[in-house]
């Protein structure tokens, strides 16, 4: 019998980019290939059906819709359940409140019970003067770019990093290649910018 | 609501600066599940699912598990 396994994300950002199959670099991917049949939640964007949304939603009523599908859907009795970030408090809140549920084991990958009020993403956010309310949009929702920058601002020179990165490695249109010990030549795994376009980010970066 | 039963999976990475997380969160109090598994991987947030590292290390090992069950 083939197993399966649902993955759920979190409900805003850009995490789905990861769990999506992709040749080469896909956690999917592999699962697949492992022979399970895999399911991927897509929570969608949320409108302003949304704004009310409450754990409950999530967890009470969505969940269980959707775990009942896969398993009607599926060759076996009951499935796997990994939660991703987010995706993560979700699941665990729904086989909380579900004992009877279908799943068989549950994964959690990037996901505490215990946030810092002084680290990562929660850094701040727990401070009283915040107000939810200043970052909700006309639709009810708080928009996923204000969960996106509050990320990019843990860390801002990660994200120039990788934009230096990006548009660099993209003007190359033949890496480089090197000699190896044998004297075979070996490509190098990734590109490697031209050297003419490295002067513009050592300027950034040095701010001279 | 009940604490959850069924094998329980941590995957968290030491350089994780999104959700940090400590080593002893102590998950196993919290869940009740006879078989609570901690891994760590030496990753960021992101790093647990992409990148060359990722895929050589922590998603077998979290494949593994999941296969096991």
């Amino acid at each position: 019998m083939r197993r399966t396994t649902a993955v759920a994300r979190a409900l805003a950002g850009e995490s789905e980019l990861h769990l999506r199959p992709r040749a080469g670099n896909s956690m999917v991917e592999v699962l697949l290939d492992r022979g399970q049949d895999v399911y991927l939640v897509e929570w969608g964007v949320p409108d302003a059906a949304d704004a009310e949304n409450s754990f409950e939603t999530y967890c009470d009523d969505y969940l269980p819709e959707i775990v009942n599908f896969v398993v009607a859907n599926s060759s076996a009795d009951d499935l796997n359940m990994l939660g991703y970030c987010f995706g993560g408090v979700l699941t665990l809140l729904y086989a909380a409140g579900h004992d009877r549920c279908a799943v068989a084991s549950l994964t959690h990958v990037g996901h505490t019970h215990r946030h810092d009020p002084d680290a990562g993403a929660a850094e701040g956010r727990q401070d009283s003067s915040f107000d939810p309310a200043l970052v909700i949009d006309e639709s009810g929702n708080v928009p996923g770019t204000v969960i996106g920058n509050a990320i990019r601002s843990l860390d801002p020179t990660a994200e120039f990093a990788i934009t230096c990165w990006r548009t660099c490695g993209t003007t190359t249109t033949s890496p480089p290649t090197t000699p190896s010990r044998s004297g075979a030549t070996t490509r190098f795994p990734l590109p490697v910018p031209r050297s003419s376009r490295w002067p513009r980010c050592s300027l950034a970066t040095t701010g001279s | 609501m009940s604490d959850p039963q069924v094998p329980f999976l941590n995957v968290f990475g030491s350089k994780d600066h999104i959700v940090p997380q400590r080593p002893r969160d102590h998950w196993s109090t919290l869940v009740g599940s006879d078989e609570v598994t901690d891994l760590e991987l030496p990753a960021g947030h992101v790093g647990l699912f992409i990148g060359r590292r990722a895929h050589q290390v922590g998603v077998p090992a979290m494949l593994d598990w999941i296969d096991a069950q």
